[in-house]
């Protein structure tokens, strides 16, 4: 008797253990909970207040943010952060922001996960190859009708290009990031060139790279091993006035000036002015840091190195051939349409990217501001001001729903063309065909 | 046939040759375990929702255009159909296959082989063993750092450096698509080793003395002794050991993942790596379930055939 009492009494306690725990989960998810019923009030609140003045805004919003900066800087973003929440709040005082930092590493899993449980943020940071492919599952909310009263012409096109898909707005940058060249002086003297006249065309500089590969130094970098290809190939191949994929989406990466960009990168690696390690390898910096390397291709990241460790560095322009460009990353906040406070997320999406926050934010985190009202800060800065030349043309990078998948595959042609086993026309025809597939995968 | 069965003290009736009916046995049955199966509870309610359902979903999954974000769509048997002509995919698997050739064997042997060492009664051997496991405990992300930075494919390279001085010529490791594999492979063994030697140590343990001592008495050399007393007897460690590398292997991703990206062209991508490229960059995840269950068939099948030839019991 007394065993099944104990067992009645130990079925209770589980049952009741598990119903407790059913109850938190589910809680979450059906807004039943403590904390989700919180938000779902608030969300009512929302809509009821846009009900009544049509303005008038309130209930929670969360952001999701990322590190920025290095770890010392770190309460320096946080002051700017909290003064853009400060000047929202000034206008909307019933909207609660709730910032949250993402670390930088499966930020996308995240984003994904939460999006498709559906409690996800409210606002995000979004970079350019992903907004077509977001906005192309109909996830992003467009942010157009948000954004009469915000002057948009401030804005440089290619950091709004880069938020664009297919004629709308999603995504507005408080960020933008550009690409050139970084020389090492000492080499520039050493192979009997002037630093302050440096290669402004790609014939030019061969003849620069001949001399280095002369003496025993590298030309320059070509990390084949990561961030295929928007930082490796893409430039090349937008200079010598090749594509990936043209403005009615077809692939035209094999086209006679794309397989003339495979061909260079082919001659620099069998000349040896790449690495020969350059077809897996993930950063060269390290090589043109000790001194063996003439140049590399640097972005904002780069000249904040060579500034801390005291490097003499001289920068020199995108280079020259059949077209002027550039790769530049723009950072973007964008707000899912499964928010359930959109116009909230979206007018602070807006004081987000406005000057102020841009100047703050730009000045700490060493960016480039995507409105032409913040560039200010970089007036007494002759490294920024070039940069700020150079984002003027950059691009950022494909903007198609298959710009992501198409560039490992990509990649994987270009290490099999330096390896020997394709020549520049086979791969760059396969390249074209890998993006035909990834296309036609829909 | 007899069952017999005892529950709460007291006896039941004896039951010969004739099964009594399924109502009936049931509640015998239950009444025997029911306190078994309420502690199972949690772990079966675990059980079942991280378990059972994911994978019971993922099936549903392979017949579906499941973008993650964005709204799922029915495609029937399109995926399955689409991985027949994958020729990446079979890629992978190549590679999977190729990579379990260079890491089951190397890490058994290892393992074995450190086992040996301290059991051997070297002074330290605790010393040695933590150095051993060391690798084991040690973060993946660090391990394949130094990894990459050993291997490094330019004459500053570490390895080519020590390659130099006996004349061999600059190796490119990672950036040849025919080395970037093995020296993979060679990662995961130097990671897994100190793991497989606890096993194989423990096992080394557990063979009774007087077998060796009957050995000496017959005469039996070192190496008689090893291979007719201490290798058939570890048959158990063997199998255990052959069965988690193999899992271990057919699920690599780690080190692909952070060294080579899967390259260079393809020849580093292994099943799993392909299966999180198709589902988290290509929002693909119908196709990438369709991976997982060939994966899943896949370590199914070679469990079974271990199973077959390596798990028979050993009695001494």
């Amino acid at each position: 008797m007394v065993k099944r009492t104990n067992i009645l009494l130990l079925t209770l306690i589980f049952s009741l253990s598990m119903l407790l725990a059913a109850c938190g989960s589910g809680g979450s998810n059906s807004g039943q909970g403590t904390d989700a019923g919180e938000a779902k009030s608030a969300g009512e609140q929302a809509n009821s207040g846009q009900d009544a003045a049509g303005k008038k805004l309130s209930g929670n919003i969360t952001v999701w943010i990322h590190p920025y900066v290095a770890e010392e800087k770190k309460d320096e973003l946080k002051t700017v952060f909290d003064g853009a929440i400060g000047a929202f709040n000034e206008k909307h005082p019933d909207v609660k922001v709730k910032l949250e930092e993402i670390p930088w590493k499966n930020r996308e899993q995240k984003i994904l996960t939460a999006l498709a449980a559906g409690n996800g943020p409210d606002v995000f940071y979004q970079l350019p190859d992903q907004i077509p492919q977001f906005a192309n599952k109909d996830v992003l909310e467009p942010l157009t009708p948000y954004l009469e009263d915000n002057n948009m012409d401030d804005f440089s096109p290619g950091s709004l290009e880069a938020g664009t898909y297919q004629g709308t707005l999603y995504g507005l940058p408080i960020l933008q990031e550009a690409q050139m060249m970084f020389y090492n002086p000492d080499i520039i003297k050493d192979i009997g060139e002037d630093p302050a006249n440096v290669p402004k065309t790609w014939d030019e500089y061969n003849v620069w790279a001949e001399k280095a590969v002369a003496k025993g130094y590298y030309a320059r970098d070509f990390n084949g091993g990561a961030a295929c290809c928007n930082a490796t190939l893409y430039p090349i191949l937008w200079q010598f006035g090749g594509d990936v994929i043209d403005d009615s989406q077809n692939a035209v990466i094999n086209n006679a000036e794309g397989v003339a960009a495979f061909q260079f990168i082919k001659d620099m690696y069998n000349k040896g002015w790449i690495p020969k390690d350059s077809i897996s390898n993930q950063d060269q910096f390290p090589e043109y840091l000790s001194g063996k390397m003439l140049s590399v291709w640097g972005a904002g990241v780069t000249l904040s190195v060579l500034k801390t460790e005291n490097r003499d560095y001289v920068t020199g322009p995108p280079l020259k051939g059949k077209a002027e460009a550039s790769f530049g990353t723009v950072g973007m906040f964008v707000v899912p349409k499964n928010s359930k406070n959109k116009e909230a997320a979206a007018e602070f999406v807006k004081v987000l990217t406005n000057t102020e926050t841009q100047m703050a934010f730009n000045k700490l985190a060493n960016y480039i501001p995507t409105r032409k009202s913040a560039s200010s800060i970089y007036d007494n800065d002759e490294d920024m001001k070039k940069f700020l030349e150079v984002a003027a043309y950059a691009r950022p990078g494909v903007m198609s729903p298959v710009a992501r998948t198409i560039m490992p595959k990509i990649q994987a042609e270009i290490a099999a063309m330096l390896e020997g086993g394709k020549t520049p026309q086979q791969a760059a025809d396969a390249a074209a065909k890998a993006i035909q597939d990834e296309q036609s995968k829909g | 046939m007899i069952t017999l069965s005892k529950a709460n003290g007291q006896a039941e009736p004896l039951i010969l040759q004739h099964k009594p009916p399924l109502g009936r046995r049931f509640r015998l049955e239950f009444k025997k375990n029911a306190i078994v199966y309420v502690f199972l509870i949690p772990i079966l309610a675990h059980f079942l929702v991280f378990q059972i359902f994911p994978l019971a979903f993922s099936f549903v999954l392979t017949f579906m255009d499941w973008p993650i974000i964005g709204s799922p769509k029915y495609v029937g048997l399109a995926n399955w159909s689409y991985f027949f002509q994958d020729e990446i995919a079979w890629k992978a698997i190549w590679n999977t296959v190729l990579f379990s050739v260079y890491y089951i064997l190397p890490t058994m042997g290892m393992g074995l082989g450190l086992a040996l060492l301290v059991n051997f009664g070297v002074k330290a051997s605790g010393f040695f063993k933590s150095l051993y496991f060391l690798p084991v405990v040690t973060s993946f992300v660090i391990i394949s750092g130094i990894w990459a930075w050993l291997f490094k494919g330019t004459e500053y390279g570490m390895i080519n450096y020590i390659l130099s001085w006996i004349g061999i010529d600059t190796q490119l490791f990672f950036s040849d698509s025919k080395q970037a594999l093995p020296v993979l492979a060679a990662l995961s063994v130097f990671k897994v080793s100190g793991s497989t030697m606890v096993y194989y140590y423990a096992g080394l343990k557990s063979i009774p003395s007087h077998l060796y001592e009957a050995a000496k008495i017959d005469g039996a050399s070192k190496w008689r002794t090893f291979w007719r007393v201490t290798f058939p007897l570890l048959l158990p460690i063997h199998f255990y050991v052959a069965i988690i590398t193999t899992i271990g292997s057919f699920q690599i991703f780690d080190s692909a993942y952070l060294i080579t990206g899967g390259g260079p062209n393809y020849a580093t991508t292994t099943l799993v790596y392909y299966l999180y490229e198709e589902g988290f960059t290509g929002l693909r995840l119908g196709y990438a379930s369709v991976l997982a269950y060939i994966l899943f068939f896949i370590i199914f099948a070679i469990s079974l055939v271990q199973r077959k030839y390596l798990g028979k019991d050993v009695h001494y």
